[in-house]
């Protein structure tokens, strides 16, 4: 960019050259401030507003501000308005080595587009060499009113290497263009003395055939064109390339340049992290494993290839890095955070299980269950292991998942709770093992049937199968024969009373009838009490046995018990006529 | 200033400004000052001017780097009028006029006075910016006030600005050249963000004259010179279409690269003269996916355009998805492909190979190609692209119905007008070669009322042996000037 002194629509006097030299000095130090305090800082805000109070009001005096660019200075109106020769702390040298060469602002100059410049700089001024693009941010800012020109002369060295020493333009022989002669060959001419004859009879309608479609845009066509554009706006990038690099590999059958797009998307896989972009992270894992799947039976070294990618990915992710960016702030929908940590395996337990236990809402919620069923299905050990007293919450929903499951495997993981020292956890267990149909289950149950907690007891006598199991049952009669079962509560002793009466056997029979007839000096009213819950038992029986137990209690001695059993009869004898 | 005095437009009522005025302008250039329809349209303007003159007490409409300001408010135009924008451009650097100022007193007759004035074509040479300013001075127009366009409205000369276009135009050659030899990863995508600015900047200057420059072919080196070419048409296509910086960035990018992956198919089969065998036609086919690759390693770590990448690998597919890949996630080719793809196809068959001697014409061209959009190419963005090129695009080689020829060198901002675009004459009405002068073909015989001339027939350049890229260089290199 050259500069004539006197070219200005301003005379450049002496006052001018002073206030040139007083933004300037702003501009520079504006910046210095940004990098040195943070943001919004009261040094910073004091220096910016000035610089815009006094770089406006130049705007509206002189119309335009524009210094050139050289490698350590500002230069304006062919002086030199600031220099700096520290190397690359140097603000022009920033400007220099990026290519720009001036730097205009205009009148209309807002607030806002001064500070993005001022900010873009300072940023860009902090980052490592290499790190991001000054040009690049500046234009995608799309300033109105700063105008900066970035030289051809820059282009020119840049490319150098490019123009083998030869001119850039080529030589144009200006006479062979104009002299000698055209001759249109007959066809030509007589078309257009054709045409022309047309053309002098009707003012000029042309009529060439594309005119035709050459109508102006309608309604329609404009809308459908201002929504293909919009739309393109929110078509992210980096998911254009996810989708771009996994067709590509699909199609490219060359081993060696397969595994080395292989590697470019390891290393676009850790800028995701960086930048903490689950989402796309996520999409391109899954690209992984659809592309591997597609591939399998195709080409086996290329879906060898993926797996061995996948692998890596998931055993070298670093659980510090992956707990800082799987932050639930981080993501709009929990579903994407889950998914990301189920991609990277059983190592980020920890950190899956962390965001369960401290997120409440239910969405999270939700997507936490979903996590943990995927984790307990594939890594049923690792998953459980995460299951603490300290995390109640987790700890119930891993025994609820692993009541889904079913099977012997998840049956024995649920033994582990069993040995919990939280109640909580036991009684989750032993209702989930309740559900549960499998032989091992059922034997689990038992061991809770004399837990320290009565609650657990309870849940383990309604959960035990009295009516198949037979052990269970010898098991339940001893405990309701044994001198402590009257010191239990009364819901207890109901509840395992009823349960021995629905198991149908003629031994409960017997020692149901065995309680209902007991008789006792010391205790009378918890007898009292047990006796008539042993009638409740009875009366749910459904075998001849309980009817002759009922007959046998309503003869003895004490009137309420007596009475109860009678009542009893006669329910079963009305039950009997319904059913008949 | 804007702290003080409320100077706030809303970009609805600049945008109807400039667009009466421009509507105003283009009466005044085929009727005279008592035709009623004139009359009416300046009265509409007036009234467009009344409130926003009693508000703000004046209006300044300013130029600044080809783009409008109302009391420094920018007005931004779309696609569809895009060609106001140009036409008041035309009309304000033909004045060098940089400010208008209208102040509040303004009435529809001193308006008129000034529309009139304003157009008019001068009689002899035209007047430079103080022989026009001294008849506004003379015939009194006390409300309106003009300043000339300063060093960096109109910058430089134009033969200036046309070199330094054509110096960059060559540069993104060697770029390309270098980028394409490369076989390591380099990090020089910071030099082709930086010329896909420096070009975009001269786009936006003079248009026309980039669409000239697209004229350049070059056989040996024919992919890199193409590159440029597609590079050039896809920007100015996706400028029109409204997209923003960064999209433009990555659009440009990809366009620039589109074809790299052709460094991998044999330079036998590049330029075999005859058909393809099939497998030299199957591996011809991959060059676009190569691309992609070649892409992914000229990236490096550094920064992803996934945009850019995706025009690469798409820029074959074909709208009619008769040859899209099993495993494709994507319902649709990106917005840039398709942009792309059409810039591809107009380069590609205007451009002579060994495969096919004769390059078709551009107005041919675009003929073929409105044979085949349905199956090739996005119908709107297609549209859209023949209504930016013009019936007669820039470098068609035409005969008038005077006999003279001449090579089209700007389009006609008025879609109506289309076939009346500005040409450089390059013989008399006798067939003799001379460096004629640049007319628009807007242009009214004062004494027949008719249009001075009218296009009757493009031509073959090939045929005559016109070398379309030498006269459009010759533009630039007019001003013997040296450099700085
Ligand atoms: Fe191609
Ligand atoms: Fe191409």
């Amino acid at each position: 960019m050259e500069h004539k002194p006197g070219s200005f629509p301003f005379p450049v006097d002496g006052e001018t050259i002073r206030q040139v030299k007083d933004i300037i000095g702003r501009f520079v130090h504006t910046i210095a401030a940004m990098r040195l305090y943070p943001f919004g800082h009261i040094n910073v805000t004091k220096f910016r507003d000035n610089l815009y109070h006094r770089l406006t009001s130049f705007l509206e005096e002189k119309g335009e501000f524009e210094i050139e660019i050289k490698e350590n200075v500002f230069i304006f109106a062919g002086g030199i308005v600031f220099q700096e020769d520290s190397g690359i702390k140097s603000l022009p040298f920033l400007y220099f080595n990026e290519g720009m060469r001036a730097l205009t602002f205009i009148p209309g100059l807002t607030r806002e587009e001064l500070y993005d410049f001022l900010e873009i700089t300072a940023n860009f001024a902090e980052r490592p060499t290499g790190e991001s693009d000054l040009i690049e941010e500046l234009w995608e800012r799309d300033f109105e009113f700063i105008r900066y020109d970035a030289a051809e002369g820059f282009l020119e060295a840049k490319v150098a290497a490019g123009l083998e020493g030869r001119p850039l333009e080529l030589q144009v022989d200006r006479n062979q263009l104009f002299s000698g002669r055209i001759r249109l060959d007959t066809e030509d001419q007589a078309a257009a003395n054709a045409r022309s004859q047309e053309v002098s009879r009707t003012l000029s309608k042309d009529a060439a055939g594309l005119a035709n479609f050459f109508e102006t845009f309608d309604r329609t066509d404009q809308s459908s064109l201002e929504s293909m554009v919009t739309a393109e706006h929110d078509v992210s990038s980096d998911k254009e390339f996810i989708e771009t690099v996994f067709e590509v590999l699909y199609l490219e059958d060359r081993q060696d340049k397969f595994v080395e797009i292989l590697g470019y998307l390891e290393s676009y896989l850790q800028q995701l992290f960086k930048r903490a972009d689950l989402g796309n992270a996520v999409l391109l894992l899954n690209s992984m494993s659809d592309l591997q799947k597609a591939l399998r039976s195709s080409s086996p070294v290329r879906s060898e290839a993926l797996l061995k990618t996948i692998r890596e990915i998931t055993l070298e992710a670093d659980i510090g890095v992956i707990r800082e960016i799987a932050r639930p702030e981080r993501v709009d929908d929990p579903r994407t955070l889950y998914e990301f940590l189920a991609w990277l395996g059983p190592r980020m337990l920890p950190i899956g299980t962390d965001v369960f236990e401290s997120s409440s809402e239910s969405s999270w919620h939700e997507a936490g269950v979903e996590y943990l069923r995927i984790m307990i299905r594939d890594h049923p050990a690792e998953t459980v292991a995460m299951a603490q007293s300290r995390k109640p919450d987790l700890t119930k929903t891993l025994i609820a998942l692993l009541g889904e499951q079913d099977d012997k495997k998840a049956v024995l993981q649920l033994a582990n709770f069993a040995k919990s020292e939280h109640s909580e956890i036991r009684l989750e267990a032993v209702r989930t093992l309740g559900t549960l149909s499998h032989d091992i289950a059922r034997k689990l149950i038992l061991e809770y049937l004399n837990d320290p907690d009565e609650r657990v007891r309870i849940e383990a006598g309604r959960a035990a199968r009295l009516d198949t199991d037979e052990r269970a049952l010898a098991q339940v009669l001893q405990i309701i024969q044994g001198k402590a079962f009257l010191a239990r509560s009364s819901i207890e002793r109901g509840t395992l009373l009823l349960a021995v009466g629905r198991s149908n056997t003629a031994e409960a029979a017997e020692a149901l009838k065995n309680l209902v007839r007991k008789r006792r000096l010391f205790g009378r009213e918890r007898l009292q009490e047990t006796r008539l819950l042993a009638v409740a038992g009875l009366a749910a029986m459904k075998i001849p046995a309980a009817r002759e137990a009922l007959q046998a209690g309503s003869q003895v001695g004490n009137q309420a018990v007596a009475t109860a059993c009678a009542q009893a009869l006669r329910k079963r004898a009305d039950r009997r006529r319904e059913d008949a | 200033m804007n702290d003080e005095k409320d100077l706030s437009f809303s970009h609805q009522a600049a945008y109807d400004i400039l667009y009466r005025l421009y509507v105003v302008l283009k009466i005044a250039k085929i009727h005279d000052a008592n035709n009623a329809n004139f009359q009416d349209q300046a009265q509409t303007l007036i009234n467009a001017l009344k409130g926003p003159l009693r508000r703000q007490g004046r209006l300044l409409i300013q130029v600044r780097r080809n783009a409008f300001f109302i009391n420094f408010n920018r007005v931004r135009f779309h696609y569809s009028d895009f060609h106001i924008n140009k036409s008041l451009l035309a009309e304000f650097a033909r004045r060098e006029v940089g400010t208008l100022t209208l102040s509040e007193g303004l009435d529809g007759a001193e308006l008129s006075r000034f529309i009139v004035l304003l157009t008019r074509q001068d009689p002899h040479s035209r007047l430079t910016f103080e022989e026009f300013q001294a008849a506004v001075l003379t015939e009194d127009f006390p409300h309106v006030t003009l300043e000339k366009a300063d060093k960096i409205d109109f910058n430089a000369t134009k033969e200036k600005r046309n070199r330094l276009a054509t110096q960059t135009y060559f540069l993104g050659i060697a770029h390309l050249k270098e980028l394409s030899k490369t076989e390591e990863r380099v990090s020089s995508i910071h030099v082709t963000k930086l010329w896909i600015q420096t070009i975009f900047n001269h786009l936006i200057d003079d248009e026309a004259f980039l669409y000239g420059l697209t004229n350049i072919k070059n056989h040996d080196e024919y992919t890199l010179n193409h590159s440029v070419n597609v590079c050039i048409l896809s920007m100015a296509l996706g400028r029109r279409l409204g997209l923003s910086n960064r999209e433009l960035m990555e659009l440009g990018i990809g366009a620039f690269l589109h074809d790299l992956g052709k460094i991998e198919i044999p330079d036998a089969i590049l330029n075999k003269p005859a058909q393809l065998t099939p497998d030299e036609k199957k591996l011809m086919d991959q060059h676009a996916r190569f691309g992609a690759t070649h892409m992914l390693r000229i990236q490096g770590d550094k920064s992803f355009s996934g945009k850019a990448l995706a025009v690469a690998f798409e820029h074959h597919y074909k709208a009619n998805k008769d040859n899209w890949s099993p495993f494709r996630r994507k319902p649709n080719a990106t917005l840039f492909s398709r942009i792309v793809k059409i810039a591809d196809y107009f380069d590609a068959i205007t451009t002579r190979r060994v495969y096919r001697p004769r390059a078709f014409t551009r107005e041919e061209a675009l003929n073929i190609m409105i044979q085949n959009k349905d199956a090739e190419f996005d119908p709107l963005i297609f549209k859209v692209f023949v209504a930016m090129l013009g019936v007669f695009p820039i470098g068609s080689l035409v005969v008038c119905d005077t006999n003279e020829i001449g090579i089209v060198i700007e389009a006609n901002p008025h879609p109506s007008m289309a076939q009346r675009p500005v040409i450089k004459l390059i013989t008399d009405h006798e067939g003799r070669k001379i460096d004629g002068q640049t007319v628009d073909l807007m242009e009214i015989d004062p004494d027949t009322h008719r249009f001075t001339r009218t296009i009757v027939k493009t031509l073959d350049p090939e045929k005559y042996g016109i070398r379309i890229p030498d006269y459009i260089l010759a533009q630039a290199a007019a001003e013997e000037a040296p450099v700085n």
